[in-house]
């Protein structure tokens, strides 16, 4: 490094100093570069925390991502499919219109691919992990991952080799419209929009919607399974998101029912997710695409 | 200082934080000890401060890159300052206070350690404070301030496991500062 002349030691320090107080505070917007260097950064620093991952996952095994037979998926996809026609039903005796979108939706096709996890957030606060799967093998924003039939998260963040998730439980992460089968409602559920709140728990008011002359809505008790059903994500309906651990009443309105759900998948021990892809080709069965 | 020995153990460390960071985790996974935080303080206790200074902005700014936060209206950004920033503010309190400790004993680093993880976690929280007034992302200030500190005061733990390696090979990092004598880096 020089010592005189325009370039020296002390001024390469201050302008890095200078250029981290702007960094620091410069609106997102701005920031697409760094973003850029990131992925570069995230490929170098991969390997390592790769080597040294399967030490530690000897030591206290990851979660791996579960359906990774064919023909396992095919019987989970089924029982997926099983569930999203008992939605149908309850959007049937609902109102007519709904019954496109239900149709609609079970013909999507989705495709799976399996993905190694191989960076989380440096920063333990952060929750994003990163997938290596990206847009060259298919990924696409909408697609979502998932463990066995659990959903983990939304891609939110593409590059040709790799992909970023936001878990649900991130404090950034959409609301998500849920629906939880109650024993005293088994037929048309109850439905709930959930909001992420600390911890990774997601927490939100039920929708106040009664059958026959029943004027209270249905309750869920603490331990029901929550599933998909949001209009944004219809390709995934009928994901498991997670079980209802807490139930509460809505100061502002006492017969609706809030509940917090703790999600099923831990997003910081899974070594592996399943990405399911939306597309929009004629109805295939879903297959399970090898790990690369 | 060699600056390819301090890539080489910034990259291991870093690989350490991410491998074992789940297996180290306490409670609900924000606290986690760092490896990169006892390599910065080691460095900083025998390398020269601009020298120091330069490998803490480094580093933080690699930890910056490594950590995507996410926004509201959906998606990811990488913000490039907060922790290089607290990581050298971290150098500086370790440089003040280097010429008072024995440079020799692994409870140096032992002690230094959550010392500067306190300098490095009030400065990342302040920045993000700050950030939340005009572009909020969500920061739970307070609870991640205290989630850092905890990750501080567990990094005590993994530098004393790093000061053994660090000290066997202290040689190979060929510190100059006039304050290291032949015998404190000498091992």
């Amino acid at each position: 490094m020089a010592s005189k002349g325009l370039i020296t030691a002390n001024r390469l320090l201050s302008l890095t100093i200078l250029a981290c107080i702007v960094g620091s505070f410069a609106p997102t917007r701005f920031l697409e570069p760094a973003d850029r260097v990131a992925r570069v950064a995230e490929r170098l620093a991969a390997p390592i925390g790769a080597v040294v991952g399967l030490v530690g996952r000897w030591l206290g095994p990851g979660d791996p991502a579960e359906a990774v037979d064919p023909t396992d998926a095919r019987i989970l996809d089924l029982e997926r499919l099983v569930r999203l026609q008992d939605l149908r039903i309850e959007e049937l005796l609902a109102e007519i219109e709904s019954y496109e979108r239900t149709a609609r939706a079970g013909l999507d096709r989705v495709r799976l691919l399996r993905g190694r996890v191989f960076a989380d957030s440096l920063d333990p606060r952060g929750s994003v992990i990163s997938v290596r799967r990206g847009s060259a093998d298919g990924v696409t924003l909408g697609s979502v991952a998932v463990s066995g039939q659990s959903l983990i998260g939304r891609v939110t963040a593409l590059d040709p080799r790799f992909c970023r998730i936001t878990p649900i439980g991130d404090r950034n992460a959409a609301p998500i419209e849920v629906i939880a089968y109650p024993e005293d409602a088994p037929e048309t559920g109850v439905r709930f929009d959930l909001t992420p709140e600390s911890g990774g728990m997601l927490r939100g008011p039920g929708r106040y919607v009664t059958s026959g002359p029943e004027l209270e809505p249905a309750l869920v008790p603490i331990g029901t399974e929550v599933f998909l059903s949001d209009p944004a994500m219809s390709p995934h309906w009928g994901l498991k998101v997670g079980r209802v651990v807490e139930t509460s009443r809505d100061p502002d309105s006492p017969l609706r029912q809030v509940i917090a759900v703790q999600p099923d998948v831990d997003p910081k021990l899974v070594a592996s997710v399943i990405l399911r892809i939306p597309e929009d080709d004629p109805p295939q069965p879903a297959v399970v695409e090898p790990t690369r | 200082m060699r600056l390819g020995i301090f890539a080489i153990a910034l990259w291991l460390a870093i690989g350490l934080d991410r491998g074992l960071g789940p297996l180290l985790r306490l409670g609900d996974g924000s606290v986690e000890p760092s490896f990169v935080l006892p390599l910065i303080v080691f460095v900083a206790l025998y390398a020269p401060a601009r020298t120091a200074m330069a490998g803490a902005a480094a580093a933080g700014l690699i930890v910056d890159l490594l950590s995507p936060v996410t926004l509201p209206a959906g998606g990811t950004a990488v913000i490039p300052g907060p922790n290089a920033l607290g990581l050298v503010l971290a150098v500086r309190l370790v440089l003040a206070l280097r010429g008072q400790v024995f440079l020799n004993s692994p409870l140096t680093l032992v002690v230094l350690t959550p010392l500067a993880g306190t300098a490095w976690q009030i400065t990342r929280a302040g920045i993000f404070a700050m950030r939340e007034a005009y572009e909020p992302i969500g920061t739970a200030v307070l609870s991640e301030l205290g989630s850092g500190l905890l990750s501080s005061l567990l990094s005590a733990g993994s530098a004393f496991v790093l000061w053994f390696p660090l000290m066997w090979c202290v040689r190979w990092f060929a510190f100059d500062a006039p304050h290291v004598s032949r015998w404190a880096s000498a091992r």
